[in-house]
């Protein structure tokens, strides 16, 4: 491309010939009115604008986030559970199967389009407080073992003698409830290895107990909230040291436990 | 001449200029200070607890390793791939040393943003490391008090949070600047959009709670109240008293339904107001979450007006800015 030809240089009179032409040309200029600022409106117009779109996202996402994350897909209308006589018609498995995935179109795709900005903020979560229902309590055992087959520890998690203060309580108050729920059958692998690395033990007895609650009659009946029977012990497992040649298998599978064997975990009850 | 759309063109204008009016007004920056400190506050105690087995609950190994969660918590159901937009800090610290250098420049900037000290890059800050905080316990040892926190810090960040009862604004005295604290568009949108959120909470807490056979029958707060691990005053002497109990979890539904609604008007926003009072205070004494009930309770500021802040708290932010600059400052 042909480089632009560079104008011929003008001396001061021709300049100034040119410019007084130019200036009888043109109309004379209004100098520009400085602009108002509406005292109760201070922002400009296309930034209100800006911030509309960010406020109508936003509130959007809070909205969708617990409405996605506290309705679930549900069985098909027409299948049941069980039957008329309260009898068990469907497996663990054949539930999970014949929940219709579809059955929230318009969530799934809300919270698809959302999801990414609600896990940035961190606003991808319910509400459901105490929801649907208030339930018991679970509690976490523990029993460390050393190579003699001594014990050199033995835990209750949550305990409110030894984790103070509350909240330090609290915390360990929901790892304990939070295990199986959010885990599922890991829990003892990841709790378990935790506890065998912090008391340096050769093997770590786990049990998950569910304390169950009273209704107001079982406690005007004179039932004290943490009598034995609110106790059930409901899995127990044993839980050895990784070692590399072990690979996945550095425990034992978690065992249910029947229920009607002994409710006692350490540090509870009497 | 017979204009059919004036109508709609009329109501779109003025929904326009609502809609300003509600969000961009400018307004005094008092509540959000306040929420500020008392906010900031909240976060400082609440992480400093970590520190108490702070490798146990955030490092890389513990309760639940950080591995683990990136292999199947952080995977998305029925699809492989992973969620990359969880994020926090403390997935990629590997060593204990540098655990705690953030933990503790952690609790710095929550210090700073409690006392106002280079408040808005510390509210920038502290919505980071909540933020990190929280994800990294999610799943595991979250509860109600992480999602608090976060709220109150994502709104602090967006307006001048500093603007009042700061450090800052003592500074700048100090230093003979202007301290006039002017009302502030972005101060009342971040009040707003606290609102917004504190309604949809309550919504779906409300919601959830409506479809549980204890909370329609009038049992729950007994349940909730008869939680052996829960409890920190033992409140059986209420099995006595059923009526109560009754009362008791209706209102809490009803209200958490309908707090939304309510909430706006000036003649039913004092009892709304009470009663979340008496709803997260009574959780805070008797069912042992005094932070989360507190932190709930800061969030239920932002209904406070920026008058009725300044009339109880400029005379005691008065009283500090005298003892430390000898010059009487709200």
């Amino acid at each position: 491309m042909a480089a632009a030809k560079p104008k011929p240089k003008q001396n001061k009179s021709e300049r100034a010939t040119e410019a007084e032409s130019a200036a009888k040309k043109a109309p004379p200029k209004k100098p520009k009115p400085p602009r108002q600022v509406d005292p109760n409106l201070p922002w400009r117009p296309w930034l209100r604008g800006l911030l509309t779109l960010f406020i109508v996202w936003h509130v959007s996402a809070l909205f969708v986030a617990p409405w996605a994350v506290q309705t679930e897909a549900r069985l098909h209308p027409d299948i049941r559970e069980s039957d008329i006589l309260g009898k068990k018609r469907l497996s663990a498995e054949e539930t999970l199967k014949s929940i219709d995935k579809n059955s929230r179109p318009l969530l799934s795709t809300l919270n698809k389009v959302f999801r990414p900005y609600l896990n940035l903020t961190y606003l991808n979560h319910g509400y459901d407080f105490f929801t649907p229902d208030p339930s018991g309590s679970y509690l976490l055992g523990c029993v460390a073992y050393d190579e003699s087959g001594e014990t050199i520890a033995e835990e209750i998690y949550p305990d409110l003698k030894k984790q103070w203060p509350r909240l330090y309580y609290h915390r360990h108050l929901m790892l304990a409830a939070q295990g199986g729920q959010e885990f599922g059958p890991d829990w003892s692998k990841l709790y378990g290895q935790h506890l065998v690395k912090k008391f340096g033990a050769t093997k770590v007895h786990l049990s998950a107990a569910y304390h169950g609650l009273l209704s107001p009659r079982q406690v005007l009946d004179g039932t004290v909230l943490d009598a034995d029977s609110t106790y059930e012990t409901q899995a127990e497992a044993d839980i050895y040291p990784i070692r590399e040649s072990d690979g996945d298998n550095q425990h034992r599978p978690i065992t249910p436990v029947q229920r009607n064997s002994p409710t006692r975990i350490p540090g509870v009850g009497p | 001449m017979i204009r059919p759309f004036a109508p709609v063109r009329n109501y779109l204008v003025e929904l326009w200029q609502a809609w300003n009016r509600f969000w961009f007004a400018p307004t005094d920056p008092a509540t959000l200070s306040l929420i500020r400190v008392l906010g900031g506050a909240m976060l400082l105690y609440t992480h400093f607890i970590w520190s108490l087995d702070l490798e146990a609950f955030i490092g890389p190994e513990g309760w639940v390793p950080v591995a683990y969660l990136r292999d199947n918590v952080l995977v998305l159901p029925g699809d492989d791939s992973k969620q990359l937009t969880v994020w926090s800090v403390f997935f990629w610290i590997k060593s204990t040393w540098v655990l705690w250098v953030v933990h503790l420049f952690a609790l710095v900037v929550f210090a700073c943003l409690m006392l106002g000290l280079f408040s808005r890059t510390a509210a920038v800050l502290a919505w980071l490391l909540a933020i990190s905080y929280a994800t990294r316990v999610t799943p595991g040892s979250y509860f109600g008090l992480d999602k608090a926190n976060v709220m109150l810090a994502t709104y602090l960040m967006l307006g001048p949070c500093g603007a009042r009862y700061s450090l800052d604004r003592i500074w700048r005295l100090r230093k003979g600047k202007e301290v006039s604290s002017e009302h502030s568009p972005s101060a009342n949108l971040a009040v707003r959009l606290l609102q917004l959120h504190l309604c949809i909470v309550y919504l779906f807490s409300g919601l959830a709670k409506s479809q549980g056979a204890t909370w329609q029958g009038g049992t729950a707060v007994w349940y909730a109240m008869a939680s052996l691990e829960y409890q920190s005053i033992d409140m059986t002497w209420l099995a006595g008293w059923p009526l109560l109990v009754a009362l008791l979890t209706h209102v809490t539904v009803f209200w958490e339904v309908f707090y939304c609604c309510l909430v706006w008007n000036r003649f039913t926003r004092p009892i709304v107001l009470w009663i979340a009072f008496a709803v997260h205070g009574g959780i805070a004494l008797f069912m042992g979450m005094k932070t989360f009930g507190f932190a709930m309770l800061i969030a239920n500021l932002a209904f406070i007006s920026p008058e009725a802040v300044r009339r109880w708290v400029d005379p005691l932010a008065s009283r500090v800015s005298l003892a430390l600059v000898g010059q009487k400052v709200d």
